[in-house]
């Protein structure tokens, strides 16, 4: 037999696993000392898996929605001011380049057929790589919203 | 949440469970319980929009939990997640006196209430840090991954914090329990 006692990591791996080598398990067999404490241990871990979960003596849903709208409030303020920002900034642009077209439009005049397919063909990549994007980020959330949560 | 109360209610009820392990392993009895845990909610729906499914949402709840938690005790007690090696002997010894005579017989048939009233006073000394860790691991049944990602911590140091946390409470139950009574 093997006269090597088992050190306390073992013993609590062996606590939670039940395996080892086999040589360690056949000193486990034949000693006392070490089988009571891997019986110590699985008292301890039976003790804190049966333990009571805790409540909290008040009614937690009652406690937060109520305040809900306060916070959304925050939320979308901050939403609309990006919103405002992003139309904001394209009016600007759209408004130059109609104020400013007599000026500007020589740009747009020498463009050749070719750089104008060159052109959609980019737009139309970009557009589908980021159509992609979306879709796997979606793809994404699904499954984590779809996971299994912790049954509390 | 866009003020979807259902929504809220919902999320709420499927998490509560495990924030009031946390609030509890951490706090304990306090009285600002109440307010701290309004607090984590207010903070997981203010900040639901930044939530970027990298992980489980309980897990994000649970990480705001044991984040507030721990700011919440850092301003009172700053000794939150360390005990020496030679603490260790003296707080399961401690903690075998404190509880002597309080526990009946493993011999006996013991409820689940008296098991759990026993587990809780053997690990009233333990500091709040390794009672959430070791609730979150064999009673949860978390990977030590899924603790890394609430507390923050390193994956060695969850693991040593474990390791150090089940040989103090190990010490303290074969203190008071002879080998027959185990």
């Amino acid at each position: 037999m093997n006269q090597v006692h088992l050190n306390e990591e073992q013993f609590q791996d062996y606590a939670i696993t039940g395996i080892a080598d086999p040589g360690v398990m056949q000193h486990v067999a034949g000693c006392a000392r070490c089988q009571m404490q891997i019986k110590a241990y699985q008292t301890l871990y039976s003790y804190i898996r049966e333990a009571e979960t805790p409540t909290l003596d008040f009614k937690t849903d009652d406690l937060i929605p109520e305040r809900l709208p306060a916070i959304n409030k925050e939320d979308s303020e901050e939403a609309w001011y990006l919103y405002g920002f992003l139309f904001g900034t394209v009016a600007l642009l759209v408004a130059g380049l109609i104020g400013f077209w007599g000026t500007i439009r020589w740009v747009f005049m020498d463009i050749t057929p070719f750089a104008i397919i060159i052109g959609l063909l980019l737009l139309s990549g970009i557009l589908m790589t980021q159509s992609l994007e979306m879709y796997r980020n979606y793809q994404k959330k699904l499954t984590a919203l779809n996971r299994k949560e912790i049954a509390t | 949440m866009d003020g979807d109360r259902h929504a809220a209610a919902l999320l709420v009820r499927r998490t509560e469970k495990l924030v009031a392990q946390i609030v509890f392993k951490m706090l304990g009895n306090h009285p600002d319980r109440k307010d701290l845990t309004q607090d984590i909610y207010l903070k997981t729906f203010r900040y639901l929009p930044r939530f970027r499914f990298q992980c489980k949402l309980s897990t994000w709840v649970a990480q705001i939990s044991y984040t507030t938690c721990l700011d919440h005790l850092q301003k009172y007690r700053p000794e939150l997640t360390t005990i020496s090696a030679g603490e260790e002997l003296l707080l399961s010894n401690t903690c075998a006196q404190e509880i002597a005579g309080d526990i009946p017989d493993a011999s006996q048939l013991l409820s689940i209430k008296e098991r759990s009233v026993i587990l809780e006073k053997l690990s009233t000394t333990l500091p709040p840090v390794y009672r959430t860790l070791i609730t979150l691991f064999h009673k949860e049944e978390l990977s030590v991954e899924e603790i890394r990602d609430i507390t923050g911590l390193p994956v060695g140091t969850v693991k040593n914090y474990l390791f150090r946390a089940r040989k103090v409470l190990k010490e303290s139950l074969l203190n008071h329990y002879s080998k027959e009574d185990l």
